[in-house]
């Protein structure tokens, strides 16, 4: 049982230090995470790691508020000031501890509390001084206390001084058995209960101690009070003792501390308990105990991931709705495409004549650009809704995909403060380190900078042509028909004319009107049958919405959710995995 | 209530109804209306009963505190814990108190002083914690009761915390005895946690004693130590003036923690508002600048509609011979544009250009709705919106309707080109018209017709009376003369109203430039009148910070 106990246990421990450590760097997810395991997780580091080393000795614990006396029951049970008393409250900071001289030196070699920073206590003020290191143990060698049974005096558990709590439930996790020092007035606080509460929960035996009781009528007021208090606690009937309230820091400690009907002294029934009976029953129930909290926290650790992976979708589906919602205009790319097709499919005259006018165009350039001014000045109204340049259209094509980065990011921003903690500061603080400026100027190059048709959109177009092609006989005809009358009809007439008027005027003129209308059905093809035939266009707009979404998603969301990535980093190895394999083998050898 | 007290609470009350878009603030309202209801009701009551609670840990001997000052078992002690499971209240008769649930004991001899014994505040009974928070909440003064065992407990430190500055704190160290003096710990400690408490406020009594020593009837007794000295406090120290004071402070110090919270809270926003209003700024610029591109290339760039909207200008307005001459030209000149529109079957022809020009050439006579904002414009305003955004929502301010701005710019855009059009553009154009049309203008063109004319006239007048008989050749000489002439005329005028209309396009475009450039910057009002919201906030704020400093002092 113990080997698989161990293995189980270790394995535990291991993984929960990997996952801790991953999670360190979040302090906000680190908090979400291991809120309310400090109990159990000191169970584990505190007692059942440093069980398995196998040193076994029966842990007293003398634990319980501020002031109550503590120190003085402590002091006792030793029969001299081991450890400092003051009347003041949250005196003792620093756990002592006393053992004989073979105890006291294994646990200054860190054999006993190997993560307490045990020392020799040298000075008595500097177990009750705030400047010492936080992890100090201090260790009073005590030669009368028998091998089998070590002393531990504890901080308070209910001041002021929040880093006492802390070291008091790392003692309650040591101890096997506990002392609860009480009080009058302190027997039935909140702190002091649900402290003796979880000692409980985990197996510890809790032996109530009314400090400054009422000696009279036969303790009659003390004897109700721990009876109230042994119920709350959920105590079934230990051996309750008592110390009279005439009992004062500066008597002597030689006094013997009796239980309530006064037979038996504390220190003889410490001496009597069965320490492998006790270790056996607290091993047990702590192990249990740790196993049902460790299942708890394993299965808020599941919802913590589910809520980032959650985020994550939501945040990546956004960038994809974001990306639908682009809609570039084709710019002229599509229609000179087609136009390279009819180009292709011309007959020899006109591909001759074609390519003979195509340079005279390219010669007549600038008159070309002239007329098309004088047309566009003079064409009045319709000069308005003259066709937009590539440059604008580009233009617009930029400002979209800019706008559509930014928005994502704005609605990334406005969103964040709706999500659950931790994510929420995860991606505030993203966000709060995200160079906007710059990730929109990359998705801009990254979505535009290849937006020229790719080769595969190229194939497509071709094959998607030369389906309409095959199945658009008149619609074909016409559009060739038409391309040989632009291209050759200018030659036609020319040659007649200039036959006629000795080659001045008219032929030019002719030419002219001929590379203007070749112009003119280009535009045609360009801007009519592009915008029209929306299934030419349809997988280029794809593409460049995957382009955008690949963008987006590389250079908003993932520096977004760079926090939430990290974050769930330590959820994703396999230490929570090991964990819950761990924690069954536990569950087994049991 | 002093009246700056009153103008604070009122400008607290008005931040706490704020319902607007900037989020650091809404946060904080719910919180703010409470405090508020608190300040007024504390305000209203500054002239009424102190309320002493008496506080403390479960049995630390509040109860037996509260029966000794009394002199009668007044409220019930015992030694199991916790006792007390309801405040009870100790007060002069005739007071009219509501503290909720609880035992009303009316017949304190203690004239201004209301003293209220709390459940405890830290045993497991959960509930006494949040009636002991209730008492809290509406107390004047805490008598902060403790033990050698509770006075540094947190149960009881956790609901002091929050209380800080709001409330005078007097300790009493209920179960003194000569020895273990715990005060100058217990100072120390309070003092670290930022209550600052005289020394003259801290009291080491012996409750039991001297409720035993005052019910036997005897004298004070050396054994009940400071007890005759917080009884005579509570009995003649707490003078009316002292009450009044003690409830002034607790009022100014919450009235000021609310506000260094608030201030806190508002202060810091990233991006600040200065650099929000310089980026609006510049978006408007860029904005204006697009919008001048945009407009420059189209209603702008037309020579031909200046030239059409001063010839019919001057067509109106024509005076002689070549003024005839050039109305009949301008009218069958103008038929193509202005046939579509008069057909009744065709009345769709009217676009945006046309609708300018219509401004351009008959003022206010046109529908107001002229969209001049195009899709290149709106592109432009959707990018600047989402950079605008952006940065808004990160210094948390929540988004601004989209759709909203967009539309509003529009028709600020379209309201400053109109008024352009129709105002300094159009006047220029009439200008120009009226000064080629007007009389000396006229005249000086009809001068070498008219001389024709009469040198014609003459001609035949005086060969007739010569008895000359004029031939064919000179009506035909005299013919074409004038036809040339009038020709030339009409040249001059239309080079004339073609210079004057490449004048009036050239001013309009520099108009335009300045009109769209002109404060408050093109769109985004929405965007600003936030800020100005923001701006008008934080001044409230700051202005609250400073009144609350001077109250203080």
């Amino acid at each position: 049982m113990c080997d698989t106990l161990g293995q189980g246990i270790d394995g535990f421990a291991r993984a929960l230090a990997v996952f801790q450590d991953g999670l360190s760097a979040i302090p906000a997810l680190h908090e979400a995470v291991f809120d309310h395991t400090e109990e159990w997780v000191d169970l584990l580091t505190y007692k059942l790691v440093p069980q398995l080393a196998g040193e076994g000795c029966l842990v007293v614990a003398v634990a319980g508020g501020t002031n109550t006396g503590k120190s003085t029951v402590f002091n006792m049970l030793l029969g001299r000031e081991a450890s400092p008393v003051r009347s003041t409250a949250a005196a003792t900071c620093r756990p002592v501890f006393a053992g004989n001289a073979m105890r006291a030196k294994q646990a200054i070699e860190g054999r006993l509390f190997p993560d307490f920073h045990a020392m020799a206590l040298e000075d008595l003020d500097s177990a009750i001084s705030r400047d010492t290191d936080c992890s100090a143990l201090f260790v009073v060698a005590h030669e009368e206390l028998p091998d089998r049974l070590v002393l531990l005096d504890t901080p308070d558990v209910d001041s002021i001084d929040r880093e006492n709590w802390d070291r008091a439930d790392h003692i309650r996790a040591t101890g096997d058995v506990l002392i609860a020092v009480v009080t009058a007035e302190k027997y039935k606080d909140d702190r002091i209960i649900a402290y003796y509460r979880a000692a409980r929960a985990a197996g510890r035996i809790v032996l109530p101690l009314m400090n400054k009781a009422n000696p009279a009528e036969d303790y009659a007021t003390a004897r109700s009070q721990l009876g109230d208090f042994c119920r709350e606690v959920g105590l079934d009937n230990p051996p309750c003792f008592v110390v009279p309230h005439d009992f004062d820091v500066d008597t002597r400690y030689g006094d013997t501390i009796h239980s309530l009907e006064g037979d038996l002294p504390l220190w003889e029934y410490l001496e009597s308990l069965d320490v492998a009976a006790i270790k056996t029953h607290v091993f047990r129930d702590t192990v249990s105990h740790f196993a049902h909290q460790a299942e708890d926290f394993l299965e808020r650790t599941d919802q913590l991931a589910g809520m980032l992976r959650s985020v994550i979708h939501d945040f990546e589906s956004r960038a994809e709705a974001m990306a639908g919602t682009y809609d570039p205009e084709p710019g002229t790319e599509v229609g000179r495409l087609l136009h390279d097709h009819i180009k292709a499919r011309r007959g020899v005259l006109s591909r001759s004549v074609g390519r003979v006018s195509g340079m005279v165009a390219k010669g007549l350039a600038p008159v070309r650009a002239l007329a098309n001014r004088a047309m566009g000045r003079t064409g009045g109204a319709g000069a308005a809704r003259r066709a937009r340049t590539e440059e604008e259209i580009a233009e617009c094509r930029e400002r979209a995909v800019a706008t559509g980065a930014r928005n994502l990011a704005q609605g990334y921003s406005d969103s964040a403060h709706a999500l659950q903690p931790p994510a929420n500061v995860l991606v505030r603080d993203a966000l709060n380190r995200l160079d906007a400026d710059a990730a929109v100027r990359t998705v801009v190059d990254q979505t535009i900078e290849s937006e020229g048709l790719s080769d595969r959109f190229r194939a497509h177009v071709e094959r998607t042509l030369e389906d309409w092609w095959r199945d658009h006989a008149v619609k074909r005809q016409i559009l060739m028909e038409l391309d040989a009358i632009l291209v050759v009809a200018p030659t036609a007439i020319c040659v007649p004319l200039s036959f006629y008027s000795g080659g001045v005027g008219v032929p030019e003129v002719t030419a002219v009107a001929g590379i203007l209308g070749g112009g003119f059905f280009e535009q045609v093809l360009l801007h009519q049958l592009s915008d029209r035939w929306l299934k030419l266009i349809g997988p280029w707009r794809d593409e460049q919405q995957r382009r955008f979404a690949d963008a987006l998603c590389t250079h908003i969301t993932a520096p977004c959710l760079a926090g939430v990535h990290e974050a769930l980093a330590p959820f994703e190895n396999d230490a929570v995995e090991t964990m819950r394999k761990s924690r069954e083998l536990c569950l087994r050898a049991l | 209530m002093p009246e700056s007290l009153v103008d604070l609470v009122e400008a607290l009350s008005d931040l706490a109804a704020y319902r607007g878009s900037w989020r650091a603030l809404r946060e904080e309202t719910p919180l703010l209306a409470r405090r508020v209801e608190e300040l007024r009701e504390r305000a209203d009551r500054l002239d009424d009963l102190l309320v002493v609670a008496l506080v403390g840990g479960s049995g630390v001997g509040k109860s037996t505190l509260l029966n000794a000052v009394a002199g009668d078992q007044i409220a019930e002690t015992s030694e199991m814990r916790p006792c007390t499971d309801a405040p009870v209240v100790y007060h002069p008769p005739g007071a009219r108190l509501d503290f909720g649930e609880g035992r009303y004991v009316a017949r304190s001899a203690l004239e201004h002083l209301v003293l209220i014994d709390t459940p405890d505040s830290d045993t497991v009974v959960k509930q006494h914690r949040e009636q002991t928070r209730r008492v809290l909440d509406q107390c004047d003064v805490i008598l902060l009761c403790a033990t050698a065992e509770k006075y540094l407990d947190e149960a009881t430190w956790s609901l002091l915390r929050p209380l800080r500055g709001q409330r005078t704190l007097v300790c009493v160290e209920t179960k003194a005895r000569e020895k273990n003096d715990i005060t100058a710990h217990w100072a120390e400690r309070l003092r670290e946690a930022g209550f600052d408490i005289p020394p003259d406020l801290f009291f080491r009594v012996n409750a039991l004693h001297a409720f035993d020593r005052k019910l036997a009837g005897n004298k004070p007794e050396a054994a009940e130590l400071d007890f005759p000295k917080l009884e005579g406090f509570l009995r003649h120290e707490l003078t009316r003036e002292r009450i009044a004071r003690i409830k002034r402070s607790n009022v100014a110090g919450l009235l000021s923690k609310m506000v260094a919270r608030l201030h806190e809270r508002v202060s810091g926003m990233t991006p600040a508002p200065e650099e929000l209003r310089n980026m609006l700024e510049t978006a408007g610029r860029d904005l204006a600048k697009e919008a001048f591109r945009c407009l420059e290339r189209r209603v702008f760039a037309e020579p031909h509609l200046w030239r059409f909207a001063v010839g019919r200008e001057m067509s109106v307005r024509a005076r002689g011979g070549a003024g005839l001459l050039f109305r009949c030209i301008e009218a069958l000149r103008g038929l193509p544009v202005r046939l579509p529109q008069l057909l009744p079957w065709n009345p769709g022809q009217k676009d945006d250009t046309h609708r300018a020009v219509a401004l351009l050439t008959e003022g206010g006579a046109v529908e107001d709705d002229v969209r001049v904002a195009t899709d290149a414009v709106e592109n432009v305003y959707r990018a600047k919106q989402s950079e605008v955004g952006l940065a808004f929502s990160r210094a948390g301010l929540d988004p601004v309707g989209k759709d909203d701005g967009l539309e509003a710019f529009q028709a600020e855009l379209a309201r400053r080109v109109t008024d352009l059009l129709r105002g300094p553009a159009r006047d220029r154009v009439v200008r120009g018209a009226c000064f080629l049309t007007s009389w000396p203008v006229a005249l000086l063109a009809d001068l070498p017709t008219l001389m024709l004319v009469v040198y014609a006239g003459c001609h035949i007048f005086t060969s007739y009376f010569k008895g000359v008989y004029l031939d064919t050749a000179f009506f035909y000489h005299t013919a074409a003369l004038l036809a040339l002439l009038l020709t030339a005329e009409y040249v001059v005028l239309s080079t004339g109203a073609r210079w004057i209309a490449w004048r009036a396009r050239r001013a309009g475009c520099r108009d335009l430039l300045q009109t769209l450039n002109a404060p408050p910057g093109l769109g985004f009002q929405l965007e600003r009148a936030l800020l100005d919201e923001v701006a008008r906030l934080r001044d409230v704020v700051e202005r609250l910070r400073r009144g609350t400093q001077t109250t203080s002092n």
